[in-house]
């Protein structure tokens, strides 16, 4: 089973996206690139798209403006960004995730299909708006609203922000009070140090907040899963029925069309947001917990006994234990890595 | 005595360009190991190639190599009087070395070359690991470090 679902994920991998929308380079400073799927690395141009799946990157001085349809985005320096495919709603399309740094996306005029944008702590259902997303060092985030409306969604609490207003997402918690503020006010260098410092004075709190994380990405995988489970076996059952209509020369068409086109549909929708909720335990796992690991390890380098360090490896072994079996095994391909 | 001669000196040539090449690696860690006892960060950082990988961790940012050099030599870390006890060329099972994992077998099959080798370095009191790679043009870049793990 394991074997066929990789294979089914890399399927996804290759298989371009029917709904989701290309994101074109209309700017950019420095040297970005982007990761495509399969782990390949290019340097990014102008003119260049950015597909579902790809991940861009920024480092030191870098930034990137993007451009798809009414929807346009600015990713600062020093960020991961990626575009992910989900279903939402019955249908499928993409959401904007910001995993480290900060992008501001806004939209030029509401079209009503605004795709959902995501951190590691939080999710944004944006309505004809311009957000910025901050992702700070130790997962916790920054939505500040300059135009419209943004639901913000974290550990099932909801926050609606207008204008001017903002709120901040610790990783593992819901939404913290709404504030008042305004993009151009945030000095993001400040707001990050601020964040770096709070998890150098307690790093095992930090962790055990991105464990609670780790824990909700993969509850949602384990709610999912048996669903899938069940409709790929009545799919199996229905394409058996096909198959034997076939060998008896008659047509199958209408049976296709009353059993098994719905049916596909839901089985495909299902195993996308597993792997949706895969990838974004992936990137906790990878941009947080694991930058949370260089940052703590570099600074008690010569001290790897103290007690605190340790904690906080035992911590990050359980994230990495739990991860490895419930996420890794059966639901990331090495082409993700 | 001619043929003699000739495969004598193909054997020379062949051997010594097998050490000139592990001279090559064994002189790389020499400079890196002298950038960190003397905190030369940008040194490090020229010498750094991204991804890299940190024990069993994947960095891609080059950036948060930089973080971890500067932050290694802000701890004093430095490695007294090492001793190279071991250089070989990556096997398809060395990945487990830093960790047996998916993450870092991936890195493995993906960012390093056949050339790279893996130097153990030992001081009196820990080991550490080097991943070292072949760029070409003479350039030994520094992908992989593991450690120091007490002896």
């Amino acid at each position: 089973m394991k074997k066929l679902i990789c294979l089914l994920l890399l399927l996804f991998l290759y298989l371009p996206a029917v709904f989701a929308l290309d994101y074109t380079v209309i700017y950019m400073e420095g040297f970005p690139y982007v990761r495509g799927t399969g782990g390949s690395e290019d340097d990014l141009f102008v003119g260049e798209t950015v597909r579902t799946g790809d991940t861009v990157i920024t480092e030191s001085g870098d930034s990137v403006e993007l451009e798809s349809g009414a929807f346009r985005l600015k990713v600062s320096e020093n960020s991961v960004f990626t575009i992910i495919e989900k279903e939402q709603n019955g249908q499928s399309g993409n959401v904007l995730a910001c995993f480290l740094g900060k992008f501001v996306f806004s939209v030029n005029k509401f079209t009503g299909n605004e795709p959902d944008l995501i951190t590691n702590s939080a999710v944004c259902g944006v309505r004809g708006t311009s957000v910025a997303i901050l992702a700070g060092v130790d997962g916790t985030s920054l939505i500040i609203v300059e135009e419209g409306l943004v639901e913000v969604q974290a550990e099932g609490d909801i926050v609606a922000l207008g204008m001017g207003e903002g709120v901040e997402v610790e990783t593992g918690s819901g939404p913290g009070e709404k504030f008042t503020a305004l993009e151009s006010e945030i000095d993001f260098s400040a707001w990050n140090q601020d964040r770096m410092d709070t998890m150098l004075t307690d790093p095992v709190r930090s962790a055990m907040n991105i464990e609670q994380r780790m824990i909700g990405y993969i509850t949602q995988i384990q709610a999912i899963y048996p669903l899938y489970l069940e409709k790929k076996a009545l799919l199996d059952e229905y394409r058996d029925v096909m198959s034997s209509m076939k060998e008896n020369g008659e047509d199958t068409s209408s049976y296709y069309q009353e059993n098994v086109i719905e049916l596909e549909k839901e089985t495909t929708f299902l195993i996308l947001n597993i792997r949706y909720y895969a990838l974004s335990a992936l990137s906790l796992r990878r941009y947080v917990l694991g930058r949370m690991y260089l940052i703590l390890k570099s600074m008690y380098i010569t001290d790897l006994v103290n007690p605190v360090y340790l904690e906080f490896l035992e911590i990050r072994q359980n994230i990495l234990d739990v991860y490895e079996k419930e996420v890794v095994e059966s639901f990331i391909v090495q082409a993700d890595i | 005595m001619k043929k003699l001669c000739i495969i004598f000196a193909v054997i020379l040539i062949l051997s010594s360009c097998s050490s000139f090449k592990q001279r090559k690696f064994t002189n790389t860690a020499d400079s890196i190991i002298s950038f960190i006892n003397t905190g030369k960060i940008d040194q490090m950082n020229s010498m750094t190639d991204t991804p890299f990988i940190l024990d069993g961790e994947v960095i891609l940012l080059a950036g948060d190599m930089d973080l971890f050099w500067r932050n290694i030599s802000n701890a004093g870390f430095v490695i007294n009087n090492p001793v190279y006890t071991d250089t070989f060329a990556v096997g398809d099972d060395d990945y487990k070395i830093f960790e047996d994992t998916m993450e870092v077998e991936s890195f493995f099959k993906n960012y390093i070359s056949e050339d790279a080798k893996i130097m153990i370095i030992e001081t009196t009191d820990f080991r550490l690991i080097f991943l070292l790679d072949d760029m070409g043009k003479r350039e030994i870049r520094i992908k992989g470090f593991k450690g120091p793990d007490a002896l």
